[in-house]
């Protein structure tokens, strides 16, 4: 009995002084999710948040890092066991998937026509379900070839001024057979990022199929992707794709990616913006950004990056807004694309930043996103089966499988998902 | 409590069985809670379409249609061949895959002048095309357009020809019958292999050699090394360009051999897990032949020896039979280990391989629970894979009696 009574005593004293600890801190909580992506967006969100923390003398912010190989996937546990923190950062075109289960409120609400204002028509569009604004982020993304200006030079391959010249098909495949002349026996010609997992394979390839004719859904129904996806187009794509693999031109297996293109040893990076850093360290001036070639229905590239929004389980939704409402102040949104090379959200920021300015390093992903050369991916709830089914399809090709195969695969995937969607 | 105890089974019986809770309990209360419980949320679950989407859960009517869909299989007869076999895949029906030779040959016409000076170009690459894999294409219900109505749910898991003509195993769900097939390829090279490797390494690690620990902890340390750090480090050595093994075997051969694709290869990625698999998990079973080879008694070899038993005799009639009941242990754990197969898969080729060549049954249940937010629907999977290897270990335990009555 003694014990027992002991333990009484103990549940006593907690009950009554936990109340008490937690009013002495007279801030509120707000729990933040976010993805550890490079190491300068840690960085500059860390900083954001911890200077956050000292400004306000309402909300706290209590940061969790998420890695970000399967990052949806625990969102999407965390909302079914309830766990949802207040506030988190996802990949663009999840959104859709997280609006149509719930998971988030919109910012309507909070966000000032001002701040509207300011913001890239892409990242709004991205945001946007059913007339209502769900998700904001500081930065939006670019895509395009990352090319080594000596080696092109060297094999007499045309560097494109911008988006009017363009490679087409034909160009693009010859200037591949002409760089193969003059890799080091230890390189290959175009690096395609295989050491990448999961959203990557949506976001890059996507564009192209799209630029072959195909698509990953039908954009009109959202319904399938039957004859979009497994169509002569996309599996023409599949083909030339493929190809690229067969010459050894490019590998499915690459070791270090990065350093084959800092050293010399592969004179073309497709990668997007994160790239822009690193790449420009090693090659400075000799770095040259090549638009999306057009493979026949124009060119066309990726959009949308990792964004903000509230959930559905925040008791602090208030908070949570203030703290979105922070990191988009344009001085934090320079902090953290100066540190990852992304293209800023604001319109503001980027037209002060010399890189964006005609000329400019990254001009190139600044006329990309506004000139209707960006596309966003498919704004379907389906969309995570359609990450997965491509990562699957474009690894498939790159092996050597069958294309059609591959391609109906992929199909398959995305269109046994809408049927469980639509049960 | 110790009051109930005492009164219940009197003094001493009391005060032990209180013991006995007190010390069982943590690991029953664990087994409940991790094992039991989860287990009969699964069965419960495996009825339901239950998602991750956060949509509504309802129970499936017939309530066995997860499993009506894992478990599905057929053998029919395909549409005969048609003697003019398109290189288009059509809807439904059959086509030939251009190989890559056919492809190049396409692309290069030959071309020379006509009699009327005008250009003829021809590419005479039927014989090259008609190397191609001939493949029965199938899409959704366009089963109807090829006469096979009743076969709409299902797609096909293989198709061969036999007496001239095409027959097909087709199923509801055939990733899931290619995990099985998978696994029983795993286990099977992996249970006699590694055990046979566990009882030669544990008897030379038994010889009195200098340093004998000194190799008893280097083929044990792979079993203390995280499977996943295993598996990150093993990619890279099969690594078809650069890959340790690859330049090995070309290395050892003069260059004569050249090294395989391994995980990039249908057939090859398999055999590649497999054997990464044995090294790391042979010192496991090493050990514990360790143990029983150190327990049987120095004078049954002095006794064999007198009798003029050499050293195979003497591993084959003393030996063996005193290992029998490790031998037993070591091979259930093994199989049952082996058809868990999920870790280095997953780390190694996280897309289930080439063809699907590495996908196997817990693959598949994570894959569908977790990338595919097919809750319901991975539970069921798991219940089918539970009792999968209950049959197989009840199997197992039944020869194993059999056997031991036999002895006797």
């Amino acid at each position: 009995m003694k014990a027992l009574r002991l333990l009484v005593l103990v549940a006593i004293i907690v009950a009554v002084a936990l109340p008490v600890t937690v009013a002495a801190q007279d801030k509120q909580e707000v729990s933040l999710w976010f993805h550890s992506g490079q190491g300068s967006e840690r960085d500059a969100l860390d900083d954001q948040i911890t200077r956050f923390n000292e400004a306000s003398d309402m909300y706290e912010i209590v940061p969790l890092e998420v890695p970000e190989g399967n990052y949806n996937d625990q969102v999407k546990a965390a909302a079914l066991a309830g766990e949802l923190p207040c506030v988190l950062d996802f990949d663009g075109p999840n959104v859709y998937n997280y609006v149509f289960s719930g998971d988030l409120i919109p910012l309507d609400a909070h966000v000032s026509e001002e701040l509207l204002a300011d913001v890239l028509p892409s990242i709004i569009a991205q945001g946007t379900v059913e007339g209502q604004l769900w998700s904001l982020g500081q930065f939006d993304s670019g895509l395009g070839l990352w090319a080594n200006k000596a080696m092109l030079v060297e094999a007499g391959v045309r560097i494109p001024e911008g988006l009017e010249d363009t490679w087409t098909l034909d160009e693009f495949n010859a200037a591949l057979d002409a760089l193969a002349g003059v890799v080091p026996e230890d390189g290959y010609v175009i690096d395609f990022k295989f050491t990448y997992e999961g959203e990557w394979y949506s976001y890059a390839f996507g564009p192209w199929i799209r630029s072959f004719g195909g698509d990953t859904i039908d954009k009109d129904t959202m319904a399938t992707a039957e004859g979009v996806l497994n169509g002569p187009e996309a599996v023409a794509f599949g083909e030339w794709f493929q190809g690229l693999f067969e010459k050894g031109y490019a590998t499915a297996t690459p070791v270090d990616p990065d350093a084959d293109f800092n050293e010399g040893r592969v004179p073309l990076s497709y990668a997007g913006h994160w790239m822009y850093n690193t790449y420009k360290d090693a090659l400075g001036d000799n770095l040259v950004l090549i638009p999306q070639p057009d493979f026949g229905n124009g060119a066309v590239t990726g959009m949308g990056s990792w964004n903000w929004s509230i959930t559905s389980a925040c008791e602090t939704p208030d908070g949570a807004w203030a703290f979105i409402d922070w990191i988009m102040q344009p001085d934090n949104v320079k902090q953290m694309t100066d540190g990852n090379g992304a293209v800023p959200s604001l319109i503001s920021v980027l037209e002060a930043d010399a890189r964006y300015a005609p000329g400019g390093d990254l001009y190139l992903y600044f006329r990309q996103l506004t000139e209707d050369i960006a596309v966003p991916r498919a704004a379907t709830a389906a969309y995570p089966a359609i990450s997965t089914a491509m990562s699957d399809a474009i690894n498939a090709l790159a092996r050597g499988e069958d294309v059609q195969a591959s391609l109906d695969a992929a199909v398959d995937t995305i269109d046994s998902y809408i049927e469980t969607l639509d049960q | 409590m110790q009051a109930f105890f005492e009164k219940q089974f009197g003094g001493q019986r009391g005060r032990d069985g209180l013991m006995a809770l007190l010390m069982g309990g943590p690991a029953f209360l664990l087994l409940v809670i991790f094992m039991i419980w989860p287990f009969i949320r699964g069965l419960d679950l495996s009825t339901t379409n239950q998602r991750f989407d956060g949509a509504a859960a309802t129970r499936l009517d017939p309530w066995y249609a997860n499993y009506d869909q894992i478990l599905s299989v057929n053998l029919i007869q395909l549409p005969d061949v048609p003697d003019d076999v398109p290189y288009s895949a059509p809807r439904a029906g059959w086509y030939r895959a251009r190989t890559p030779d056919c492809k190049a040959c396409e692309d290069e016409f030959e071309c020379e002048i006509g009699a009327e000076g005008d250009t003829i170009c021809a590419n005479n690459c039927a014989q090259m095309c008609e190397k191609g894999d001939l493949i029965f294409r199938w899409r959704g219900k366009s089963l109807g357009e090829v006469g096979l109505e009743k076969w709409a749910d299902y797609e096909i898991a293989r198709n061969f020809s036999l007496f001239g003509n095409q027959y097909a195993i087709i199923a509801k769900d055939p990733l899931f019958w290619k995990g099985l097939m998978n696994n029983f390829y795993f286990a099977l090279a992996v249970v006699p292999v590694q055990t046979a490797l566990a009882l030669l390494l544990a008897i030379l690690v038994n010889q009195k050699l200098p340093y004998r620990n000194v190799f008893r902890t280097m083929y044990f340390s792979p079993v203390v090394t995280a499977m996943v750090i295993i598996a990150v480090v093993w990619k890279f050595l099969y690594n078809p360009e650069f890959g340790l093994i690859n330049e090995m075997i070309e290395f050892i051969t003069f260059g004569q051999v050249k090294g395989s694709d391994w995980l990039q290869s249908s057939t090859m990625a398999m055999p590649a897990i497999i054997i990464m698999s044995i090294w790391q998990g042979v010192g496991f079973q090493m050990i514990i032949f360790l143990a029983g080879l150190q327990d049987i008694p120095e004078d049954l070899y002095e006794a064999s020896g007198i009798d003029g038993a050499n050293m195979w005799q003497q591993f084959r009639f003393v030996t063996l039979p005193m290992l029998r009941n490790t031998m037993i242990f070591v091979v259930l754990t093994t199989t049952i280990l082996a058809f868990r197969l999920f870790d280095q898969v997953n780390v190694m080729t996280p897309d289930g391989g080439p063809e699907e060549s590495t996908a196997t049954m817990v693959w598949y249940a994570i894959r569908q629970g977790w990338t595919q937010f097919s809750v319901g629907y991975a539970s069921a999977i798991s219940v089918v894979f539970v009792a999968i290897v209950l049959i197989i270990s009840l199997i197992q335990r039944s020869i194993v009696r059999e056997e031991s009555a036999l002895d006797r």
